[in-house]
């Protein structure tokens, strides 16, 4: 197996409403999303693939929060949680998304997971199972924080082809 | 200087140096992530749901426990 970094966008000042991959060349097997993140006034962002808006996503997810673990699901394109901007200062979220066969002509799977930071007893760490219908092969990832915030300042996504 | 939300793009079809560009959000996108918006909000009131559920689910075990009789100390021994 050989794990190759494509390419990392670093976000800049004035942060970013979402941080997008396009032209993704399809020669790898599988696509590894890292991304060290942390976003304005929410901690949970989505991802989409090819700017795909439409109903294709679901997804389940395990959480544990500190207290008491909880499961869920839904049918968006649930990416994971970051860090809010309002915990301590200067942390950040370490986050994975594996798109597994993301050329090939099958639906599409997904596997994330991440964990938030904070110098207090609240903080996230889940495992996600998604899946995208489509039979289309992916060629561009958007990561989108899910209420109309940004990603602030220095956060990284690293996009690594698999092969 | 425009108040409008960027996204940052890369192109990976161009050559490295050449590939990063930051772009004004159009107005259907900014519409598009109002919705996503709304969408994550359904969610995020639909996670805490579970987690209460779930908490809610563990104490009535618990209280079952120590109504049979164990200590709260032996109830809670067995949910570890």
């Amino acid at each position: 197996m050989t794990m190759t970094l494509i390419e990392t966008i670093t976000v800049g000042s004035g942060g970013a409403a979402s941080i997008e991959f396009t032209g993704i060349p399809g020669d790898g097997k599988d696509l590894l999303l890292k991304i060290s993140g942390r976003i304005d006034n929410t901690n949970s962002f989505n991802f989409t693939v090819n700017s795909n808006t439409s109903s294709i996503y679901s997804f389940v997810s395990l959480f544990g929060n500190g207290s008491d673990p909880y499961s869920t699901s839904g049918s968006s394109g649930f990416g994971g949680y970051t860090t809010k901007n309002d915990v301590t200062a200067n942390t950040f979220s370490s986050n994975e998304l594996y798109f597994s066969n993301y050329s090939s002509s099958s639906n599409k799977s997904v596997a994330l997971d991440g964990v938030t930071e904070n110098n207090a007893t609240f903080a996230l760490a889940y495992l996600n199972a998604a899946s995208i219908a489509t039979t289309a092969a992916i060629t561009s990832i958007q990561l989108i924080p899910s209420a109309s915030q940004t990603w602030v300042e220095h956060s990284t996504a690293s996009l690594y082809s698999i092969s | 200087m425009s108040d409008t939300p960027v996204k940052i793009v890369v192109d990976l079809s161009k050559p490295k140096g050449q590939r990063e560009s930051i772009i004004e959000l159009t107005q259907a996108e900014i519409d598009e992530r109002e919705v996503m918006a709304t969408e994550a909000e359904a969610q995020r009131i639909a996670d805490e749901a579970a987690q209460v559920e779930a908490a809610a689910t563990r104490q009535a075990g618990l209280d079952k426990l120590i109504a049979l009789g164990l200590t709260e100390a032996e109830a809670l021994a067995l949910t570890k």
